[in-house]
């Protein structure tokens, strides 16, 4: 008997529960799917996919009278890397086509644009940007901007005029030097899959024994709910760090990203993430009991904030003030702001630490209510 | 196909999807706190961010530059370094995103009409947001440099009179919140359908309803229609509020706009249901939902636009129907779009829908021989 006193068996009882719940999420195709396809589907798509970056801006270039002053304005459009022209001598020519979101932006050069330039008046360049595409737009805008002030440049140097006075303004961008996109969606979207198979998985797999009722016969054994509890989380806490070993692996060597900090504090400061994630899922499932009712909600409190609220494609400091505080209690935030550092930046405890103790601030809460509603149900 | 067989399926559906008041509420309340919040979140607007300067020139104009940036409404405030080493520790513990260093030659160089330099040290770790400050930087001082050379310089050779149509704040939010209706609708109709079929299948409902007179077409119909309920109930909220609440104008017809939307909501049931034909249990329905949506989301112009993607993504992006209903959407709320162009767009959708509801209803029929 004493060989197998409470704590003993308590052991056992959870080495078996941990052992059924593997193989039941090892024989379903779709943990297969959530926890290696598809992380590789989303960092491929985040990676290649999509692009802040508006490489080919459709201009639509309206010359109203051709002359040797705007065939120096088109070559200084032509030779920007992000245009895309196209030339018309009617403006109504484009109006069709930006109203239907073929061409971006047009730019008008009025009839009298090299009379005024001869005569030395201002003369006039007319743009009209889309915003319908806010982002293209501002982009379209800077962009054209530059090239203005580079054509202005180049013909008072060919006139031997003394160039319009100007401070020269040199970018130097730290950690990620080409600014490409994919270096910052890349950690988001490690930190959307985290959040679905800690959050979302677990929330319909606890809220499948409240609907089937297997929950009642299950607690009617010696197992108590902690043992429960520890059996559901532990297989899809495995199956989380599985997925971010496929994403660390994707990013190194599909996307070359840089690893300026140690796997060592990515993997415990991803486990922290997972807690949270997995307390999330439970608490749901709680407080849901049907599979369709605890989707809806994982959806609304753990997935969709991780998109808008995380800061990896909105920025945070730039919504309203009521909002930022909201961002707060947000945990993926603190996980994209900690995995971007890691990956580009290195071990800075300055943006580490304070992150792992709000991750870990919310881990405690959460399970501490967890396991007073839960009790309170079953009783 | 018998009409009175559908009618009463169709009504059997719609009792089992709004009996539960829980579930009642998990189809109203959720989209409409998400349009309300996503609305104000999805900004990649830059506004209020504070950013850093370092100065290690003591002339006039450096700090006539300055005090500048400290008036532009797009910078909270700006924080002051003495050192590089400084700056640099600020950027890393992310409490500024760019920091201006001026040089110590600045004054003196702009004072000889000579072309001084400032840099911008930006964390790549927010590239697109550092990209646009440094935008705003960049104009804030040639507007300066231009300024400084003031009454001594003759008229400009030239200026850009810019103008912004459909939309003329470049606003996000205007463009945003239609958007959504686009995307909610998306996720709660396709979730509500998938997991109708699949929670009769994990309870073994399923295989009754195929045993029973019901034809595939059918059952197809019957478990269509709460999908379509809310999807349009939904759309009629959404538009609402963005009206009323955003005043937001809405520029085209009412009739095109819920029109193509249903068009939509078919082709978004058609996936629901293929997902659900392939499924075993609600567990995989919301993870086949899952790693369907978020490529279409992704692929879809949502976020990004699908002009900025590689030219072997596009194919995917076409027989996307949110891509199309997106277009619609956006079109109709702020650009009055034209018929022809919204057709243009209303039968890629359609044939999504027809070539996935046959796929899926085919699937059933061979699961029940």
């Amino acid at each position: 008997m004493s060989a197998f006193g409470p704590k003993a068996g308590r052991l056992r009882r959870i080495r078996a529960l941990i052992w059924k719940e593997s193989l039941q999420v090892m024989r379903d195709p779709s943990s297969f799917v959530v926890g290696f396809v598809l992380p590789v589907i989303l960092l491929i798509l985040y990676g290649y996919g999509i692009s802040f970056d508006a490489a080919d801006i459709r201009v639509g270039l309206v010359i109203e009278s051709p002359t040797a002053e705007t065939a120096w304005f088109l070559a200084s459009l032509s030779n920007t890397p992000f245009f895309d022209v196209r030339i018309a001598h009617d403006r109504r020519a484009f109006y069709d086509l930006l109203a239907a979101g073929q061409i971006n932006v047009v730019v008008d050069l009025p009839g009298d644009f090299s009379q005024r330039l001869a005569r030395g008046d201002t003369a006039g360049v007319e743009i009209i940007t889309d915003g319908s595409d806010p982002n293209t737009a501002n982009l379209a805008a800077g962009y054209l901007q530059g090239a203005w002030q580079s054509w202005l440049d180049q013909r008072a140097l060919a006139l031997g005029v003394r160039p319009p006075p100007n401070i020269d303004v040199i970018p130097r961008v730290w950690f990620n030097p080409e600014l490409e996109s994919r270096r910052f969606l890349v950690p988001g979207s490690i930190a959307l899959i985290e959040m679905m198979i800690g959050a979302l998985l677990t929330a319909l797999v606890v809220a499948r024994e409240w609907e089937r009722g297997t929950i009642e016969a299950l607690l009617a054994t010696p197992v108590g709910i902690v043992e429960f509890v520890i059996g559901k989380l532990v297989p899809n806490f495995v199956l989380g760090l599985c997925a971010m070993t496929v994403c660390v692996l994707a990013a190194l060597f599909l996307f070359h990203l840089p690893m300026r900090g140690s796997l060592l504090v990515l993997y415990a400061f991803t486990s922290i993430f997972l807690f949270v994630a997995l307390g999330i899922g439970l608490l749901i499932s709680t407080v849901a009991r049907a599979q369709f009712l605890a989707s809806q909600m994982a959806m609304l409190v753990a997935f969709m904030p991780g998109i808008f609220f995380s800061g990896f494609l909105f920025e945070i400091a730039s919504m309203p003030l009521p909002l930022q505080w909201f961002s707060l209690i947000v945990p993926a935030r603190y996980y994209v702001q900690g995995l971007q550092t890691l990956f580009l930046a290195g071990n800075i405890g300055s943006v580490l630490i304070p992150c792992s103790l709000a991750l870990s601030l919310m881990t405690a809460v959460i399970f501490l209510i967890t396991f007073r509603s839960t009790k309170t149900r079953l009783d | 196909m018998s009409w009175t067989r559908i009618y009463s399926l169709i009504l059997k559906e719609l009792l089992a999807a709004f009996r539960d008041p829980r579930a009642r509420i998990a189809l109203i309340a959720p989209p409409i706190v998400q349009l309300i919040l996503f609305a104000y979140a999805a900004t990649m607007d830059v506004t209020h961010v504070p950013i850093g300067a370092l100065n290690q020139d003591w002339g006039l104009a450096s700090t006539q530059l300055i005090s500048r940036l400290e008036r532009a409404t797009a910078f909270s405030d700006i924080r002051h370094y003495q050192s590089l080493e400084e700056a640099r520790a600020a950027i890393d513990s992310q409490q500024v995103m760019v920091v201006l260093q001026i040089d110590q030659d600045f004054s003196r160089k702009l004072a000889r009409g000579e072309t001084p330099s400032v840099q911008l040290l930006l964390d790549g770790r927010k590239s697109n947001s550092a990209q646009i400050v440094s935008g705003y930087l960049s104009l804030i001082v040639s507007q300066f440099a231009q300024d400084y050379a003031g009454a001594q310089a003759l008229a400009p050779p030239s200026e850009i009179v810019a103008r912004t149509w459909y939309n003329p704040n470049r606003d996000f939010r205007t463009v945003m919140a239609p958007s959504l209706l686009a995307t909610l609708t998306m996720l709660t109709v396709s979730m509500i359908v998938s997991m109708s079929v699949a929670r009769e299948r994990e309870v073994g409902t399923f295989e009754q309803l195929l045993v029973s007179p019901l034809q595939p077409v059918e059952i197809i119909i019957g478990k269509a229609a709460p999908g379509m309920v809310v999807g349009l109930g939904q759309g009629v909220a959404i538009t609402l509020i963005v009206v009323f609440l955003f005043g937001i104008p809405f520029t085209g017809s009412v009739v095109v706009l819920f029109a193509s939307l249903a068009v939509f909501l078919v082709s978004v049931i058609g996936i629901g249901l293929f997902i659900s034909s392939l499924v075993a249990n609600q567990q995989q329905a919301m993870m086949g939902v899952m790693v369907t949506l978020m490529p279409m989301i992704m692929l879809s112009g949502f976020a990004a636009p699908v002009q900025n993607m590689p030219d072997w993504l596009q194919p995917f992006a076409m027989v996307n129907p949110l891509t199309h209903f997106l277009v619609i959407v956006r079109g109709e709320f702020l650009r009055d779009m034209p018929f022809d162009l919204v057709l243009q767009r209303v039968w890629p959708m359609a044939i999504t829908g027809v070539v996935t509801m046959s796929a899926a209803s085919w699937l059933f029929r061979r699961r029940m021989q």
